[in-house]
């Protein structure tokens, strides 16, 4: 097989990986930004840097550690103002997004009003501490946020911490008004 | 809300999938095709670029050794500035290429620090490069002036020669003022965002 990867190749792995990891960037993107728009942008922007450096996936780190080093990357990168590429993949509909997502009632799902604090409230921190407390809640371990910010395990360790109480005393004073 | 487990719950129940991009979309819209071509269209422009200059290079440098009646010093004069203006274009696209490949392999951290460098570098385009270029242009400008002007009196060579220095200078005074600028509003912003979440991410070290 040559060096550089094969399209067919290319094809399937971004498809994989698309498929596997679309809604957890998507809610990275929706936790770095608010506005509908521009978290669309990011996540294409996202979605052309992974298929531009799919090539060099070594499978020396996690699939998804690679694919979140990209998104991170890429959220940190973001510039609102600049002109985007064409809408290369097809908009989320307004009714897809977080905010506006009402998952079908069985009694055992969150209140689409916990999700909408929830965003509000994180929409509150510091750009580097959305990244983080969304790959929490992603639920990665300390060892994987650690791989994908560069922070060493103790760091991790105390800024998340610190987040988590910043979010739920925030989140409590959001729902007690 | 105490438990951060309920809230993980809430954050990952919360899909964009039902209306969202399907795995079926990517190839039915041609989204695949869409991210193939963009990645061949800087390649094809990199391309144009190269033979375009390649292309100047080989007629200028056919004309100006075919001119009649036109001495050596004005030949090596011409030669000198396509040659510096050729090399200024072939440096000016490597310095860019190189401030623009960013590596979003890396860890935040890394990332971070080595695209503040990058973005920087952009300013070495602005201060190193241009002053260079405009040097080469006034030396070959002047050795075509010294060559061309010599049956003319003594004023009036010296004011050619200082008017066309000055023009030169100017120009290159209003191309850095108007790189700078284009450097504070495209640039800076970037570099200070993330000078600052670098700062951030070390706060609590």
């Amino acid at each position: 097989m040559s060096l550089k990867m094969k399209v067919s190749e290319k094809e399937k792995l971004f498809t994989d990986l698309f498929s596997k990891n679309k809604g957890k960037i998507y809610r990275l993107c929706s936790a770095y930004l608010i506005d509908k728009t521009e978290v669309n942008d990011l996540f294409q922007e996202v979605m052309i840097n992974v298929w531009n450096n799919i090539e060099k996936f070594r499978g020396e780190s996690q699939i998804s550690t690679w694919v979140y080093r990209i998104a991170v990357n890429t959220a940190f990168m973001f510039n609102k103002k600049a002109k985007k590429n064409k809408e290369l993949f097809l908009r989320f509909s307004p009714d897809s997004h977080p905010l506006n997502n009402k998952p079908e009632e069985t009694g055992n799902e969150p209140s689409n009003e916990m999700i909408k604090i929830l965003h509000q409230t994180i929409n509150t921190l510091a750009n580097q501490d959305k990244i983080i407390i969304s790959l929490v809640l992603e639920g990665l371990k300390y060892e994987e946020i650690g791989a994908i910010t560069g922070l060493t395990l103790s760091n991790v360790g105390v800024k998340i911490n610190r987040i988590k109480s910043v979010l739920l005393k925030r989140m409590k004073e959001v729902q007690n008004g | 809300m105490d438990n951060f487990k309920e809230l993980s719950t809430i954050w990952q129940s919360n899909l964009p999938q039902e209306n969202g991009i399907k795995v079926s979309d990517l190839r039915s819209s041609g989204i695949i095709d869409k991210l193939k071509k963009l990645e061949k269209k800087h390649f094809r422009i990199n391309l144009i670029k190269t033979i375009a200059v390649g292309v100047l290079t080989l007629f200028l440098t056919y004309n100006i050794l075919s001119l009649p009646n036109v001495s050596i010093l004005t030949k090596s004069a011409l030669g000198w500035i396509i040659l510096s203006l050729m090399a200024g274009m072939f440096f000016y696209w490597r310095m860019q290429y190189n401030s623009s490949q960013f590596n979003f392999l890396d860890n935040s951290l890394a990332f971070i620090e080595s695209t503040i460098i990058k973005l920087n570098s952009q300013k070495q385009i602005i201060t190193r490069l241009m002053p260079v270029m405009v040097i080469s242009l006034i030396i070959g400008m002047n050795a075509i002036y010294l060559d061309l002007l010599q049956e003319e009196n003594f004023t009036i060579r010296i004011s050619m020669h200082l008017f066309m220095t000055s023009f030169l200078l100017l120009a290159m005074y209003l191309g850095l003022k108007v790189r700078k600028r284009r450097f504070n509003n495209d640039f800076k912003p970037i570099i200070d965002e993330l000078d600052l979440i670098k700062q951030n991410f070390k706060n609590d070290e």
